[in-house]
């Protein structure tokens, strides 16, 4: 299993190109060995400890301590309608979650792989080894981060096997990452972009062997959904 | 004015609700919604709070319907002069293309004229044909002002020649039909679990 960098080791270049291939492409894998240093820059949710957009190559300073309690996935999606014509009203599930994660947020007993675990089109459907990231214990897993939306609204699911504690985890950063670092629509360009979630906004449970963290957003909160439409960078810190 | 259409893929719609293109056209919509016709049907909310959920709920639940159907049935895209202006909800089923919904913006200048041109509505009508379409149908609020715009449409589009690919001399509206669902006995959060929706049912022929 691919795993998020651990933070209390050294960080080698090697480490930094197992999990990071090829995200800055979108979801076509990339050879290691092509990918350069100025990509990297454009994918960490974080520099210099620091969540801000890079762009250039030139206006950041990168450390391999960056790369720390970081990887990554490629978010996919399902639907769920109550029929295929109009007035159908429709449920998704939009991220990265194993098939048991899946199934916990199921409205129903349906369960699927969403997404994949890993960056480029090699990742798996078993999660990430999370071990020893922020204050997560040895042999934690990731297994889940999903929108469950439905109507105006719904719950963002953070979901780990193996954890010990609600307060693991203190905060999350996850970054957009566009093709090459930018898209551009109608003349406006949308850089890479970090995203920082506060574990105090969710909620803690447990099902099992499922560790979840969850919160609602939409109609009637302070809180949007999470963006899930590109391959994603985390961080937990 | 160049028009193409697309049929739209799952990461078109991605990109489309990140880049605020989908806002803009909900935004260009919604006027029709807050006409009070459209009821965001089987949503267990008052029309108040429906009303009051703000912009960015409302363009989130027009992005789950939209993957939806690019992941179950079909959506287009039309574009004016590489601008989206237009996406269409809806599917095929025995050679028969059903429109579902239609979320539509102004175009770079500002206007809708566009709709009145001809080659708009010859572009998408061949998008329908190339799907295996014979046959439309389309599916409108009780209420909605689009009602009359298709009677309009008729007159308008009926006599020009050039407007070849849907017939709008055809277009006859069928009767209200009832459509019901239900979540299949599950518990949807904000979802009735059994509703019933009435429409008006055009129909059309292509040339």
């Amino acid at each position: 299993m691919s795993g998020f960098i651990d933070n209390t080791s050294n960080i080698d270049a090697a480490e930094i190109a197992a999990e990071y291939r090829a995200p800055d492409q979108g979801v076509s894998a990339k050879s290691n060995y092509n990918i350069t240093w100025n990509e990297y820059r454009k994918m960490t949710p974080r520099a210099n400890q620091s969540a801000n957009v890079l762009t250039t190559a030139s206006s950041q300073t990168l450390q391999a301590q960056d790369f720390g309690g970081s990887a990554g996935f490629v978010p996919g999606a399902r639907t769920y309608t109550t029929g295929s014509s109009k007035g159908a009203t429709t449920y998704s599930h939009s991220g990265v979650a194993t098939s048991v994660a899946d199934q916990y947020v199921s409205a129903d007993s349906s369960s699927a792989n969403v997404g994949n675990f890993g960056l480029g089109s090699t990742g798996g459907t078993s999660g990430l080894d999370l071990s020893n990231v922020a204050s997560f214990p040895s042999g934690t897993t990731f297994v889940g981060l999903l929108n469950r939306a439905v109507s105006l609204g719904g719950y963002t699911y953070f979901m780990t096997t193996g954890a010990n504690a609600a307060t693991n985890w203190t905060t999350m950063y996850i970054r957009t990452l566009y093709p090459g670092g930018s898209i551009t629509v109608g003349g406006t360009t949308l850089y890479n972009i970090t995203t920082t979630v506060e574990r105090s906004t969710f909620s803690y449970t447990t099902d099992g062997s499922l560790q979840i963290w969850s919160r609602n957003y939409g109609l009637g909160t302070n809180y949007a959904a999470l963006l899930m439409a590109y391959p994603t960078s985390i961080e937990f810190a | 004015m160049k028009f193409v259409d697309k049929v739209l893929t799952e990461q078109d719609i991605h990109q489309i609700y990140v880049s605020g293109e989908l806002e803009r056209l909900y935004v260009g919509s919604k006027g029709f919604f807050n006409k009070g016709t459209y009821n965001y049907p089987g949503l267990d909310f008052t029309d108040e709070e429906i009303d009051n959920a703000g912009d960015q709920n409302h363009v989130d639940f027009w992005y789950n319907m939209c993957l939806s159907y690019v992941q179950n049935n079909l959506a287009f895209g039309m574009y004016v002069d590489d601008y989206l202006v237009n996406i269409a909800l809806g599917f095929i089923e025995n050679n028969e293309w059903h429109l579902c919904n239609t979320l539509i913006g102004p175009d770079k200048d500002g206007t809708r004229a566009f709709m009145r041109n001809y080659e708009y509505h010859n572009i998408r009508g061949n998008t329908e044909k190339g799907l295996g379409a014979t046959i439309a149908y389309s599916y409108v609020d009780v209420g909605s002002p689009i009602n009359d715009t298709f009677m309009a449409y008729k007159n308008h589009f009926g006599p020009i020649e050039e407007c070849n690919v849907k017939n709008w001399n055809s277009i006859r509206h069928v009767g209200q039909v009832t459509q019901t669902y239900n979540t299949g006995g599950q518990d949807w959060d904000g979802v009735k679990s059994e509703y019933s929706v009435v429409f008006e049912k055009y129909c059309m022929e292509y040339y």
